[in-house]
Formats: structure tokens, sequence, C-alpha cells
């Protein structure tokens, strides 16, 4: 169930706004689409990698020579055959494609083996012998913070430490009535995309033509380039369809395809690389765990007036993006709430777990987990309810948040989404029959809400492009760098292609990424697809409309300002008998050498941050949101299943309805998993423990609750049709609702994610103890 | 190793191939051409590799090739006929249950058996036939519309 | 990662039992029965046992697929999966607990294809199906070329993944004996419906009242809580012979709890499944008496 609410009035919007079909749904349900693992070609090599036997040492010896006798074998790589630059990543190249003298965490490549069958590839693999010098192993960051640590990189552990100094806290602490020291924690989390990490890679002549399994065909260009030390123009990467990413397929993906083509490079022969679920998941980075924690000062009527903070993120071995989701966490540190006094301390670590890296939310979902948490025991101290105390300090127009930026040019929704899914939810009621539940089984409602900075802020340039073209038959091929994997980016491009030229959808085709042909458009994160990806596709379509307009006024003999575009055909506004179907005008375009292609170039309004301060405006716009969960906890197992779930969000403008609310859903899904069940865990000596489904636990169908989708529309001045963010926002405070839920039910506060049953039993044993 | 022969029905079509014996179900039907059956964990644990198999669902992925010896398979290249799309496959189309469309197959053989065997499957029924497909990008909640709307086009067809 | 020894396998497919057995009989260990073969090919890929010259294919034998009951017994052949099972009316007639248990195990899949002897004979500690059938007071039928025996199922299990199967035998048949009236049986695993974790925790208990309202007999097994299928003696003790007062129940439970002896790993701390065993031991002995119209102070 859903509604959109729209607050404004628009000219009227013919697909955009539609909840049209996936434009590539027919190719999924018939299963023509190909995925990275779908490609065959005639010659092919299979290669295996082999991965690090411990996870710190350094690398004395690889025997190779029993591996060499199997037979297929063709090839084995090592850190010595890499013709290019040896450390490749951003914002800090410390990573390796294979690495050369040391590992520093058990997912590390050391060798790779292609061969003629899959089975050889294996089986040579496995005969790699590596001879080790092994160093002392350090998994936990506040251990590898200390002078005495092993060091995992020589620029030593601490990789980023970001500040933000707003007011004075000293002063804000002593104008509280209360103060309250909390700590937090959150887990390794992995993505889990359903189709793990692939490529192949074909030589053609002293170009490599890549498939991969890629987010950021771009980067994996870049990565791939740099390693096989190539200009970029004769590395091609093409994305088939994506089985899923979340932020997943960067990195990773990346290393994936500039293996696949080193080994290519190295036989002469396509080489095809499929990772099994139990490489990917030893290999892959995850999402950051935090420690997190929080000193607040309130007074009595429920205003924060200090925090001090400090968080912890363990990036792993290597920093891969722990810079830059520490950045997000920094300027969003006190989540969706004005705090006047701010001391805040944030550090990126390095160990010898598995890297942390980009996974969807970004350093949001963490703190969103504090701040969220906070507010409901702040509200418990001052005996408050929870709805109260968030429009007691949430931000308003005008708001200031830790950075000194001041919240205006949009719509600052968050009050408004609150109260209104408050109502929605019926929660002052259910609030108090809840509490009086007293069987095995309780309920409990808990909200949390915030707000998300849109795109990529500071964290890097933020540019998309996009060529359309109209064909002679009036059909249209638009592509972008902005790819796909699920969320809907090609349909939502499409929607906005068809809008502006006024065709139905049916006319357009979206094609690539491909980077032989589509603009780089920086990476496909920070929830900007759409935006960014829609604001290319609308400036290029806009620079054809303009052309082939220009061509029906002659043609009508009028002038251009009267031409319209709609359903396909194209008529004068004074005269409409002056009409002509759009494949028609098309025609005569292309026959009259009327240019019907054109690029666009959108960029992001500028914005800066100083690192140094910790002041400036990150982001140029917001999104804002809330949460609200029910669930039913048995105070028995501890077991608890989430019932319902509300969720409003302002996405700016909601270009599709229904892939809007099949992210929700599924960002819902996830929240559920980060709440409840999921973990990543890794044995005290650095050994991955998770490393399949059976272990790794995501939730199935019958575990989803009823979920209500909301979307509050404030369009923003700056996204296409007004639109803003939707995929993030849809997962990252789920999962604080539902603990926040869970404490209403049960009276006990878990404040370390997941909130497992054996966490939640001890609690209430605790509990039942201490009376 | 020996190879040994294999003949199976696949999709209708008769299919006779030499397999090593340990060889997967899921690798000798992606060898011949049924690209839409998919690993996601090779442990039966995601169910992305869902096929039919003697008119019941199977974990291609856990399952020897040999053990189809005799048997028919239906895959998802099967279920169009004469270009026209089974009901499930037009149901999830039109409820938006596909986003990256990695588990989809997997999703539409659990619910061509379901509706097979049920025809009238109240929303419990439908959970417990799905609880062997993973999905991480929808949350499920129009997998289980576009299941209810493959019911129901089912009937209008019958 | 696959273990791939330069190694001769052979796939076969016997059509009879006789074929069946002479084939283990002459091969041994070098040979591994598959039935509905979720484990088998799991289990090689894993590296968790050494891979087989010889994968036996049972499922294409008649004659051990059946289910048949006479006056006393129900007997399930070898090669009858869950699905059939749950789908067969003898079975939801005599076992309704059997068929609730039956379908908490895998997903829809998985049971369309696995057996309910394979998934005794690879003997997991979470091996779903024999806690309930232990409560059951169901026996095998164990059979090799020249022998043939009978035991408890309990008695199958003798470590983790280890049973007393020598590589020549093979369950032929479960033996359930006909409920008697006076008797109802109970299964619960915890979080039912997350059928493809293996169990966290599950209990079973099959309880026979006597003409007096005491408890004549009464049999609790535990599953997850212990490297094999746990028959919890020393609880069933608190009961037989008594009457089913509440605070004996919950003594009951206490020493099931006692007697467990789970491990701590990914799914659960051991502190938990204990408590479990606790929780769950006590629900289907209520559950039970229930179904016999027990009223229990």
């Amino acid at each position: 169930m859903s509604k959109v609410i729209v607050k404004e009035k628009e000219r009227v919007l013919n697909v955009v706004g539609h909840p049209v079909n996936r434009v590539d749904a027919l190719a999924k349900v018939t299963g023509t689409a190909k995925f990275t693992a779908d490609y065959y070609v005639p010659n092919m090599l299979y290669a295996v990698v082999k991965h690090a036997d411990i996870p710190h040492g350094y690398i004395k010896k690889i025997d190779t020579s029993e591996a060499e006798k199997v037979e297929g074998v063709v090839k084995i790589a090592t850190g010595k055959d890499i013709p290019g630059v040896k450390k490749v990543g951003f914002p800090i190249p410390d990573e390796e494609v294979i690495v050369q003298e040391k590992v520093r965490y058990i997912g590390d490549v050391v060798a790779i083996v292609a061969a003629e069958t899959l089975e050889a590839a294996r089986k040579a693999a496995e005969k790699i012998k590596v001879e080790y010098d092994p160093l002392p192993v350090v998994l936990d960051p506040e251990e590898a913070m200390k002078e005495d640590a092993p060091k995992i990189h020589d620029s030593g552990n601490i990789i980023t430490h970001f500040k933000i100094r707003k007011g004075d806290v000293e002063k804000g602490f002593k104008e509280a009535d209360y103060v309250i020291e909390r700590e937090y924690r959150t887990q390794f989390i992995e993505h889990s995309y359903l189709e793990p990490v692939a490529a192949l890679a074909i030589p053609v002549g002293d170009m490599i033509e890549i498939y991969g399994t890629v987010q950021n065909p771009h980067n994996a260009r870049r990565i791939t380039s740099l390693t096989l030390g190539i200009p970029m123009h004769k590395v091609r990467v093409i994305q088939p369809a994506l089985g899923g990413s979340f932020g997943g397929k960067d990195d990773t993906a990346n290393f994936v395809a500039a293996r696949a083509a080193l080994m290519a490079k190295l036989t002469g022969r396509p080489v095809k690389m499929v990772y099994t679920r139990e490489q990917d998941m030893r290999e892959s980075y995850k999402r950051h765990p935090y420690i997190m924690r929080y000193k607040v000062g309130f007074t009595k009527d429920g205003r924060i007036t200090a925090m001090e903070i400090k968080v912890i993120t363990n990036a792993g071995a290597y920093s891969s993006s722990s810079p830059l989701v520490l950045y997000r966490s920094t300027v969003q540190c006190t989540g969706t709430y004005e705090v006047p006094n701010i001391k805040g301390d944030f550090y990126t670590v390095y160990t010898n777990t598995v890297f942390s890296g980009a996974m969807r939310g970004f350093g949001a979902p963490q703190i969103n987990f504090a701040v969220e948490s906070l507010m409901d025991e702040i509200a418990e101290i001052l005996g408050m309810d929870p709805v109260e105390i968030r429009l007691k300090n949430a931000y308003k127009e005008g708001s200031v948040t830790p950075t000194g930026q001041v919240l205006k040019g949009h719509v600052v929704s968050i009050r408004d989404i609150i109260k209104k899914l408050a109502e929605i939810a019926d929660w002052k009621k259910k609030r108090e029959e809840y509490s009086k539940d007293k069987g095995d089984v309780r309920r409990g409602i808990g909200i949390s809400c915030a707000f998300r900075g849109v795109s990529l802020g500071a964290e890097g340039a933020d540019y998309a492009g996009a060529i359309v073209e109209v064909f002679e038959d009036g059909h249209i091929s638009i592509t972008s760098g902005i790819s796909e994997m699920g969320q809907g980016a090609k349909t939502v491009m499409s929607q906005t292609a068809a809008e502006v030229l006024g065709v139905p959808i049916e006319y357009v085709t979206f094609v690539g990424p491909d980077t032989s042909f589509s603009p780089d458009s920086g990476p496909t994160v920070a929830s900007r697809g759409t935006l960014m990806g829609c604001g290319a596709v609308k400036v290029a379509a806009e620079v054809v409309k303009e052309r082939m307009a220009k061509y029906a006024a002659k043609l009508f003999n009028t002038t251009y300002e009267n031409i319209v575009f709609e359903n396909g055909y194209v008529y004068s506004k004074k005269n409409p008998e002056n009409k002509i179907s759009f494949p028609e005008l098309a025609k005569k375009c292309y026959l009259d050498r009327v240019n019907l292609s054109a690029v666009g170039w959108f960029l992001a309004p500028e914005i800066h941050w100083d690192p140094e301060t910790g002041e400036g405006e990150p982001y140029f716009t917001y999104t804002y949101y809330a949460d609200i969960a029910e669930v039913e906890v048995n105070v028995k197992t501890g077991d608890v299943k989430v019932k319902k779930v509300y969720a409003m969000h302002d996405p700016g403008k909601v270009v599709n309805p229904k892939t809007a609310k099949g992210q929700v859903y599924g960002g819902v899904a996830m929240g559920i998993g980060y709440a409840l069940k999921e973990e990543y865990k890794i044995d005290g000596k650095g050994y991955p423990i998770t490393l399949n489904f059976d272990k790794y636990q995501i939730v199935r169908a019958h575990e989803m609750p009823d979920v209500e989708v909301y979307f509050l529309e404030n369009p923003d001045p700056s996204g296409p049709f007004g639109a803003k963010s939707l995929g993030e926002p849809a997962f990252d405070t789920v999962a604080p609702a539902i603990t926040n839920a869970i404490a209403h039910a049960t009276g006990v506060r878990v404040r370390s994610l997941p909130a497992t049953k054996d966490k939640i039993l001890k609690l209430l044993k605790e509990k039942e103890e201490r009376r | 190793m020996k190879k040994q022969l294999l003949r199976m029905r696949v999709n209708g079509r008769d299919v006779e191939v030499y397999v090593r014996p340990d060889a997967r179900l899921i690798d000798v039907l992606r060898d011949l051409g049924y690209l839409s059956v998919k690993e996601g964990c090779g442990t039966g644990e995601c169910g992305a590799c869902t096929v039919i198999m003697d008119g019941k669902t199977v974990l291609s992925c856990i399952t020897f090739a040999l053990q189809a010896n005799g048997k028919e398979i239906i895959t998802v290249e099967g279920l169009a006929k004469n270009g026209k799309l089974h009901p499930v496959q037009e149901a999830f189309i039109e409820k938006g249950a596909v986003q990256c469309g990695y588990c989809i197959p997997g999703f539409i053989m659990s619910t061509v058996y379901l509706l097979n065997e049920n025809p009238n499957p109240t929303h419990e029924d439908i959970l417990d036939a799905l609880e062997g497909n993973l999905c991480r990008c929808t949350g499920y909640v129009k997998i289980i519309e576009a299941v209810k709307e493959a019911a129901s086009r089912l009937k209008k067809e019958a | 990662m696959e273990q791939l020894e330069v190694h001769d396998i052979e796939f076969l497919t016997p059509k009879t039992e006789d074929e069946l057995l002479d084939i283990l009989d002459r091969y041994k260990e070098k040979a591994k029965v598959l039935a509905g073969g979720s484990d088998l090919l799991l289990l090689i890929r894993r590296n968790l046992i050494a891979r087989p010259n010889y994968i036996v294919n049972i499922m294409e034998i008649p004659s051990l697929k059946y289910i048949n009951e006479d006056e006393e017994t129900v007997r399930i052949g070898a090669t009858v999966t869950h699905t059939e099972a749950i789908e067969n009316q003898i079975i939801n007639r005599e076992f309704p607990s059997l068929v609730k248990a039956l379908k908490t195990i895998g997903s829809t899949q998985i049971r369309n294809w696995a057996t309910i002897a394979g998934n005794l004979a690879n003997a997991s500690p979470a091996a779903d199906s024999a806690p309930i059938l232990i409560a059951l007071d169901a026996k095998l039928k164990i059979k090799s070329a020249k022998d043939e025996k009978i035991i408890p199922v309990e008695e199958l299990f003798v470590g983790v993944k280890k049973t007393i199967l020598k590589p020549n035998e093979i369950i032929k048949e479960i033996i359930i004996p006909k409920k008697r009236k006076n008797f109802a049986a109970d299964f619960i695993k915890l979080g039912k419906r997350n059928a493809l974790v293996l169990a966290v925790v599950s209990a079973a208990a099959g309880i026979e009242m006597s003409e007096d309202g005491k408890i004549k007999n009464i049999r609790i097994a535990l599953g997850s809580v212990a490297p094999t299928p746990l028959r919890a003696k020393k609880a069933e003790d608190v009961l037989r012979g008594k009457e089913p007062k509440m605070d004996l129940i919950d003594k009951c439970a206490k020493v099931a709890k006692e007697e467990s002896k789970p491990i701590s790993d990914v799914r659960a701390s051991a502190e938990y499944r204990r408590e479990m065993v606790y929780v769950l031991t006590k629900r289907v002995i209520l559950n039970a008496l229930k179904e016999l119209g027990v009223n229990v102070e």
C-alpha cells in the first residue's frame, strides 16, 4: 500500500512520475538477459585466484612448480607479472591487484592460474605453495590504534581523523540538566548481491574488451589500464546485466576485471574468472563495523545542548573508500537533529580483517543506529514520547548542521514527515496499548528518522554525461555511464528521454554502459543514479528536442516556442492541425542532415568542505525520511518478528512509483537483516567463518512484514523534475526503528547490532535478575 | 575419468550428452545453453538455480547431472510458447517484481511449480513455496504480488 | 575449495536392491550412496568427505519407494522424499507431528528430492527428522547384502555426521509403530520458519497416558544440542509413571536442559541453546498433553 502525496502543482507529466514497467524486465523474465557469467567465447581460458593462507605476513616464496604440472594449465601469474602500476585505489592507492610483498588479510590474492578448464585451474591453484614470514595479527581497530600495534601499512594504522568542532561542548554540558554516555556498535555486513563477482577479458589486437560485474565500468577501466600499463582507450569495459551491487561491485569487481585482463594479455586468449560465493565472501569488501561513543547533554524539556562524539571504524586491510565513508558519518554525526555544541573525532583504522568499503548507506546507517537509539534513551529518561523528543530537536528550515551549513534552498521536511507518519501509524495509541502486553509475546512500536546529503558531496567530482540519439525511424537510443544494478536506472533514464521528447517509453532503448561510448559519469553510488543520470539525459534530450523543434517550426511556418512534443506527435500550439508524428519528423530531420544526437553534461551544484576545520557545505541538498516499525518479541526465546513497517520518504520527485516502492521494500528487507540477523564473522585468528548463505543469513520472504510506503514529494530545484535520492534512504534508518520497537516491547536495549535472540534473551535475564 | 551418457528431455527437447560422472546438473544445463539457470551460492541456499525436474522443483547446483537421466527438465527458456509469455512471466513484469533479475528465473520456476500444485494458494502457501529462494533487491513484496497475479491470470486462462 | 585428485569416479544407477547391495559389498568405502543428493554433492565440494570412486544413485530402485501400513506399523521406504511423506494420507492420518516436523526441513526444492532416510544417514547434529522419529519410537531396518537388522532410530547416531552404518549397509526402511490411543506427540523447531537454517534447537516429545491419568511412557528427543540427536532419558524419568503436574513438567524440562550438551557457534551460544531446550521441551510436552485432552495443574 502506498500513496504519492504530490505537494505542488506541476505541468502534466506523461511518462515521468508514472509506474511504467521496467525496460529490462522482459529480458530478465525470459532468461535472455546476459549477466557476466553468461558470456562464453571460443578459445576461452578459465582463471582462478589463490588467496592468502594467513592474514598477515611477508611473502617469502611462491612455489608454482607443482601447480604448473597440472594438465591444462596455461599460465600462472604472481605480483611480479604486473606490468603497470602495483598499487591502485582511491582516495589512497594502497590496494594491490596481486599482492607482491605482504599479505594483509586472508582475502589477498597472491597468484592467478589460467587453464583450459575450470577444474584444472582450481586444482592448480590449490597446488601453489606460498611460504610466509608471519606477522602479528591485529583485528580490533582500537588495538590497532595503539602505538605498539603491528603496522598494516607503512603509513601507520590510523588512516584518517576527521573533526567537528562547533560551538563549545563544555558550555553545552554545563547548560544541560542531564549528561549521559553511551556506546553503540555495529557489525561487518556482506552485500550479498545474488550474482557473485566475475569478469571475462578478451584481447582484440592491442585492445582488451572486458565484460564484468562492475558497478562502475569507468573505474574498472582505470584500474585495468593502470595495472596493465596500457592507455585507457585500449581498454573497453562493458557492463552486462548486473546482478545486484549495493555498493559492493567496485574495488573487488574492478580487481577481478583487471586480473582477467592481465591473464588475457599474458596468454593472448580470452580469460574468464567467475568467483564462487565463498571466494566472493572471503575477499570482497564489507560494510564497516563501527564503535560509536556519544556523550550527550540535554535539558529536562528534551532539548539537546551538546554532543561529544568519538567514532572508530574498522577499515580492515585496505583503505578503499574508508575516508569517504567516514566523511559522511562525520558531517551527519548528529543525525537529523540540531545540536549547537559538538566536539567530534572520527577515525578510520587499518586492521588485518577483510577490508571495508562502500555499502548502501555509506557511513550513515551506523550513525543512525547510534543517534536514533540515543534519542529513545533520552526520551525514556525524561519520560517523554520518542516522537516528541524528535520534534523537539529535528532540523527545520534555517537549522545549522554540524559543519555549519544552514539548511535552506530546499524543503526541510523531516518534522512534517515525523508528524504525518506517526499519525498514519496510530503511534500514540499503539505506544500505550503495547506497553500493557504481559504474556510471552510482547508488542512494541519504534520510530527512527534520518536525513541524507544527496549525491557525492565532497567525496568526489559530481558530474554525469549522457548521449541521446534519435534514429531515422523516430526511435531513440540513450546511454550514460550511470549504471543499472537493479535499482531501475535504465528505466528512469528512458522515462526522462521519453518525457522530454514527448514519446511513449517504448520508443527509447538504453544501451551500455560501455566505456567506449558511454560518457564517464562517476560512480553510480550515493543514490545519485536518478538525479545525475536523468539530469544528464534531460540535458541531452532537450538539445535534440530543440533542433527538431526548430526544424518543425520551419515546416509549420511558426516559431520554435510554439512547438509541442506530446504522445508521439509534434504540433504547433497555435495551429494544432499542423501536426506530424515524431517518427516522420525524425525521418525528415535525418534526410535533411539535422544532427539528431547530443551529449548532455550535468553538473551537481558546487559544494565545499574543509576537512581541517570540519566546516562547510558538504552537500548541496538533503533528503528526509522516517520509518516506524512494529515488532512482536517472544520474551522466552528472544525471537523477534517484525510485523509492520511504515516508511515515508521525501525523494523530491518520484520518477517511477513502481520501481521506487521496490527500492523501499528492498531497503526494509536489508534493514531487518541489519537489525536482527546479519553478521559477517571472523575468528580470533583472522579467518572468516561466514562464507555462504547458510551461516550469513539474509532475510527470506516469510520474514517480511507488511510494509506501507509513503512518498512526500518536495521537488528540489537541483534535480531533474525535482528528483533527489531514494536508494540509500530506503535502507539506512530501518534498523533503529526495529531496535527501538524491541526496547519498547521488552524494556531492554540492545546496543550492538545485530540484535540476535541470544543477546535479547541475555538482557531479559539480566533484567529479571536485577529485580 | 570416463564420461557417461546422460539422456534427458529439456524444455521438450531430447538431449543426449556425455558428462563427467560428478558433473552438476546446473553446469550441464548451462553448457547446453540454458543460461537462465543461475548460480548464486553453489550450496542450495539461494535457489537461483531452481529448475523443474519430473514436475518438481529441484536445486540444480547440488544435483548430480546423472541423477536427471531419463527425466524431464523445464527451465525458464521452456515457458514462453510461440512467442507468448507464460502468465507467471507476465505477472512478474506487470507487478514490478524484477529488479536486478538474477534471482528471477529461480523464483519463476518455484512459482510455476506452486501454481501447478496449488492453483489457489493462500498467502501462507506462497511464503512456504518461496522459502528456498533468496532475493536481496526486492524485499519480496512485489514478487508475492506477482505470484498472486499469476494465479489469477492462470485461472482466467483455464 | 574443491578437492580434485586424479581420481576415477563412476556414477552407478542400480535398478534393484540386490544390485545396490552387491555394489556396496564390492566397493565398500570406495562407494557412496546417493539418494536425493542434497547432501552428497556438498560434502564432496566442501572436502568434508574423501571423493568416492563410485557414486551410487539409489533413487531408481522401485522396491525402495513405498509407504505401507499394516495393523501395527507404518513403513517408509529408503527413497521416500520429504514431500512424498508430507503429502501421504497414511502419514497424515497416523503421525501429524511427523508431517509438522518434515515441513520444517529445508525448502520446497530440498523436500521434493531429499529422502527422510538419507537425512538420517547424513547424521547432522541437526538431522531434523530424528527427534520426532525418536519420540515416536521409530525403528530402522538396516540392510546389507548378507544381513539385516532392526535398531531404534536413536542408536543410528554415533557422533557428528557419524552413524553405525557400515559402508556396505543402507537404511532400507523406517518403521513407526502406529499410535495407540492415549498417545500424542509434538515437535517444535526454534524459528520454525527458518527452515533452511539448520536448527538452532529442536525438541520432540511422545507421550502415552495410562488409564489412571498418569504418564505411562514418555520419550523426549532433542536436536542440535549434542553431537547427535539426543534422547533426554533423565528428563523422561522425571515424568514417567507420574501425574502430569506443572511443577513436574517444569522440572523435567530443566533436567532436559542439564542433559543437553550444546556448543556455541555462529548461530547461537551454548547458553542460549540450553535455555531453549528448557523452553521447547516444556512446550512440546504441554502441546502433546493438550492434544490428549489432559488438564495440567
